[in-house]
């Protein structure tokens, strides 16, 4: 029986690898973007264009591809067929991918990271407009890891295709031949069915992923999860206990991952060392993460606007450090002595809330209450009034046959935090909303 | 006036206050109940929600019939 390369029970679609690269082969119908709207097709038009070394923007389904769509302009200048300008609609490409690719895994690996294609990836836009950061294909397979212990991996596909992590997995699948099981846009329960059916083995996903998974499952398990990575959010310790308890025989893996740098770090729990290979080209300014540009993606490095003084780029995440003696330098705190740079994630610097002239970091509030037993999931937000500027409000996802009334609510939290912090407006509701990468959404 | 008493009494009561003895026009928000100012921020929020008028744009009011006054100044139909 064919390998599988993708599995989505809810199309009742299950393709191989051999049909994967004879269809590649085929693809000879270029365009300066691709459109997702069929997983097979999409990861067909993909390696087509790194095959022919052509640089593409990837465009995820729904509103934000549409919103992508106006930008035009940037589009336009790094589209284009680079190495092989003869290749047009319907001719035969020649390039021998049937015959050999598909049997060598060192193979794949390195004709991927031979191209000199580039893709356009945007932003998750989780925090502001999406935008589209282009890369080569040495930094998007940077993560791969190949070897005979990956042979049987199975992956489940919790990101979209489109998106940074969504390629990395694939990437890292397609590498060592391991099945895709598809579980991005799925509701909780098909995602269930589709791990202990299809034995998923390693899962990358946002923490807000794992939390919609865990919410309201106490009594199954996942033990054929061997491997979970995640980040892009804050990971809050309380949805550590639940992904522990979820997936019994996982290592958990918490990384710093963004479009703009890709993976650069790893923690342990909440705690991320900066390691020696990278002292110096990660600092933290004025409490904000700060990365070289020698760590970024390509269009990122070659964008005067987008970086900082000297050379850095300023991420957007307000991090706490560990293990620090203040100094009387505006650049914050500095580790003691020879000891690694630790910190911890507190949040995005945007997000803040002011209360009448006092910040509220959301992600410290909703830690507290996904730490309640009735608390499925958490999403703390500002909402404008003319009398404080803005008030503390969230919208509450509640365990099964659980209730919480805003007077419970706030004599919980009372004796954990300062009255302003506390929401005073309280929206129980279905679920969440997302963005198509998976993170919770905190501008809708 | 009902619809707006009785978000006046959600408010408080969602504060852990005991419902108040008497509404009338005439009750001050701040020295008759006792509303702080994030108290009077989601009373406001919760009348934007309800009538689409923002009571406290044009300056602090301080009693239930400025109030009222506002949203019947908007043409809200609000009673």
């Amino acid at each position: 029986m064919a390998k599988l390369l993708f599995i989505d029970d809810a199309a009742d679609v299950a393709d191989s690898y051999e049909q994967l690269w004879r269809d590649v082969e085929k693809h000879a119908e270029l365009t300066p973007t691709i459109e997702f709207v069929d997983c097979y097709d999409f990861f067909v038009a993909l390696l087509a264009a790194i095959a022919r070394d052509v640089s593409v923007a990837l465009m995820p389904n729904g509103e934000v591809g549409e919103c992508l769509r106006w930008d035009g302009r940037s589009l336009g200048e790094r589209s284009g067929v680079n190495r092989d300008a003869s290749l047009g609609s319907g001719s035969s490409s020649g390039l021998g991918l049937s015959s050999g690719l598909g049997l060598s895994l060192r193979a794949t690996i390195e004709w991927l990271r031979e191209s000199e294609a580039e893709l356009g990836v945007m932003t998750s836009g989780s925090t502001g407009a999406p935008k589209l950061v282009w890369h080569g294909m040495d930094s998007l397979t940077r993560g791969v890891r190949l070897g005979d212990e990956h042979t049987n991996d199975v992956w489940g596909l919790a990101y979209h295709p489109a998106h940074f992590a969504g390629l990395q997995v694939f990437f890292q699948a397609l590498a060592n031949q391991n099945s895709l099981v598809r579980l991005f846009g799925l509701e909780a329960d098909a995602i269930h069915r589709a791990i202990d059916q299809h034995h998923v083995t390693h899962l990358s996903a946002t923490p807000t992923f794992l939390n919609l998974l865990c919410s309201g499952n106490k009594s199954n398990s996942h033990a054929s999860v061997k491997r979970i990575t995640t980040g892009g959010e804050r990971l809050p310790t309380a949805l550590i206990h639940r992904i522990t308890a979820l997936f019994p025989n996982a290592k958990l893996t918490n990384i710093y991952a963004s479009t703009e740098t890709g993976s650069l770090l790893v923690a342990d729990g909440e705690t991320f060392t900066v390691p020696l290979e990278l002292q110096g080209r990660i600092k933290i300014i004025d409490g904000e993460l700060a990365v070289h540009q020698s760590l970024l993606a390509k269009s990122i490095q070659t964008n005067a606007t987008l970086l900082g003084d000297g050379d850095y780029f300023l991420t957007g995440d307000r991090v706490e450090l560990i293990d620090v003696i203040n100094s009387a330098h505006t650049d914050a705190e500095q580790p003691i002595g020879n000891n690694p740079l630790r910190f911890r994630f507190l949040g995005r610097r945007q997000d803040e809330i002011n209360v009448g002239g006092f910040k509220v970091n959301p992600l410290e509030v909703e830690e507290l209450l996904l730490a309640m037993d009735e608390v499925a999931g958490a999403r703390v937000y500002g909402r404008a009034n003319s009398v404080t500027g803005y008030l503390v409000a969230c919208d509450l996802v509640l365990q099964p046959k659980q209730s919480l009334s805003t007077l419970q609510l706030r004599e919980r939290l009372a004796p954990q935090m300062a009255s302003y912090k506390i929401p005073r407006i309280v929206n129980i509701v279905d679920k969440l909303p997302t963005t198509y990468s998976g993170k919770q959404d905190r501008l809708n | 006036m009902t619809e707006l008493y009785a978000i006046i009494e959600q408010v408080m009561a969602e504060a852990g206050r005991a419902p108040a003895s008497e509404l009338t026009p005439a009750t001050t928000l701040r020295k008759q109940l006792g509303f702080d100012s994030l108290e009077l921020a989601v009373l406001t929020v919760r009348i934007e929600a309800e009538f689409g008028v923002d009571v406290f744009a044009d300056g602090l009011v301080d009693t239930i019939g400025e109030l009222q006054a506002k949203l019947d100044a908007k043409g809200t139909g609000a009673c």
